[in-house]
């Protein structure tokens, strides 16, 4: 094994292990552990992977806002403190030295401030270990893997990658259609979707050309005993990885208060 | 009664979720000024929920048009891989969404056994789909942290979207492209001869 990449990893193995650490940390509400997974999963990114740095700063913007916007969310209205789940009445102790405000707007602040940390941080270790996923995988590995080591039949794989490859087209056939409408002097307005109606029939026509040339190759799967150019296979560092990945996190619940 | 999925049914279903992919993107970047207008207010993740019902249209299309069991589970599945393929920061938690959307939807559906797929199931479809997703965000959201009037709010707008995208734009959407002929051998083209003005 040259260089530990997280590319390296197989793919449906790296996605099961970001789907069980997603449902571990929907379990609890330690904003110590959340912020650890996100800055964990940001640091593998930045030194173990080959995702470049401009691209995981424009995926992180959108999580960011999403964040903030939660956090705001959790500030105002959050539940009244007597339901919040428990170990939800710890004060920040941050809080409780500043004396210029009423000790109750005090409480109810740091309450909801709690909760607010909660949510937003919460959504930052999904949105890190979500990145962990996309930015160091290439989709067709993804699919190729789903194939081999989850069983999607093969005509559901190359179905998959042959719409997705599909969508450049489809661009351009909306394009088509609105110069088209244009011309005929048709107004169709960006919310319109009569030219999304006509690009969808004509694509739906392609599909069907291309659903037989497919199945014309083979790649519907029903030939017997056929060949693959790539085989992804499980190796035991992935295995390694995923029971590192669930372990810590279980580490991190059991130990983090 | 199981449907056979050809490679045909896989491009169609595929080709259409990539379509509801992008219409929700257009929706998101068109919404950025009703939640920068929402943040001051903490309510930035309720200007997510008038297009929420754009998630369930994949679903809602595939099960509309095929009308066999599976078909509305399998096709959200499709879709949520694709939008997994895009890149986003989500990741794979999207096919984890996706299940749960696809499920929901399917519910009122399987419960009707596959029979009825007039405007009135379809509004059940979408609304039970509406709640079970909620009770998904809860969970996996943490949204149980937040007030339950907001909650409510939320699920109210989350509501009206599903009904608008899942039982009219998708009904019209499948009608429209059997009408179009391009869905010759599926069962909505079937019921089509039967009652051709049933939609005016």
């Amino acid at each position: 094994m040259s260089g530990l990449k997280l590319e390296r990893l197989n793919p449906s193995v790296k996605a099961a292990t970001v789907l069980t650490c997603v449902v571990l940390l929907s379990f609890q509400y330690l904003i110590t552990l959340n912020l650890a997974v996100f800055i964990a999963a940001l640091l593998l990114l930045m030194f173990f992977s080959e995702a470049r740095w401009g691209r995981l700063a424009a995926l992180l913007v959108p999580a960011l806002i999403g964040a903030f916007g939660l956090f705001l969310m959790g500030l105002y209205y959050a539940r009244a403190p007597g339901d919040l789940p428990a170990g939800n009445d710890a004060v920040l102790p941050g809080l409780a030295h500043v004396t210029l405000m009423p000790y109750a707007v005090r409480a109810a602040l740091s309450r909801n401030l709690t909760a607010a940390l909660q949510l937003a941080t919460r959504l930052l270790a999904y949105a890190g270990l979500g990145l962990l996923f996309s930015l160091s995988t290439r989709g067709e590995d993804f699919v190729l893997s789903l194939m081999h080591q989850c069983r999607l039949p093969p005509k559901f794989a190359y179905g998959i990658l042959a719409a997705f490859n599909l969508m450049p087209n489809m661009a351009r056939e909306l394009r088509n259609v609105r110069t088209a409408f244009a011309v005929r002097n048709i107004h169709a307005g960006i919310f319109s979707l009569k030219p999304a109606f006509t690009m969808l029939v004509n694509s739906v026509r392609w599909s069907e050309a291309i659903a037989m040339a497919m199945e014309s190759r083979g790649f519907d799967g029903s030939g017997a005993g056929r060949t693959y150019y790539t085989v992804p296979s499980v190796r035991w560092y992935d295995v390694a990885f995923a029971l590192a990945c669930a372990g810590l996190i279980l580490c991190g619940m059991a130990f983090l208060t | 009664m199981r449907f056979q999925w050809k490679l045909k049914d896989i491009l169609m279903i595929a080709v259409s979720a990539a379509l509801f992919g992008v219409l929700y993107l257009g929706c998101v970047y068109a919404g950025v000024f009703l939640r920068g207008l929402l943040i001051p207010f903490g309510l930035e993740r309720l200007a997510y929920e008038p297009f929420y019902g754009i998630f369930f249209m994949a679903g809602a299309f595939g099960i509309y048009v095929m009308r066999k069991p599976g078909t509305g589970v399998v096709a959200e599945l499709l879709a949520a891989i694709i939008e997994c393929l895009l890149g986003n920061f989500y990741g794979p938690i999207i096919i984890l969404s996706g299940l749960v959307q696809g499920v929901g939807f399917e519910l009122v559906i399987a419960l009707k056994r596959y029979k009825k797929f007039d405007r009135l199931t379809m509004i059940e479809a979408a609304v039970v789909c509406s709640v079970v997703t909620m009770g998904y965000n809860l969970v996996i959201s943490g949204y149980n942290l937040i007030a339950p009037s907001i909650l409510c709010l939320m699920l109210a707008v989350r509501l009206v979207s599903a009904v608008f995208f899942d039982a009219f734009t998708t009904m019209r959407l499948g009608d429209g492209l059997a009408r179009a002929g391009v869905l010759k051998g599926y069962a909505v083209a079937e019921g089509m001869d039967q009652e051709p003005e049933e939609e005016s």
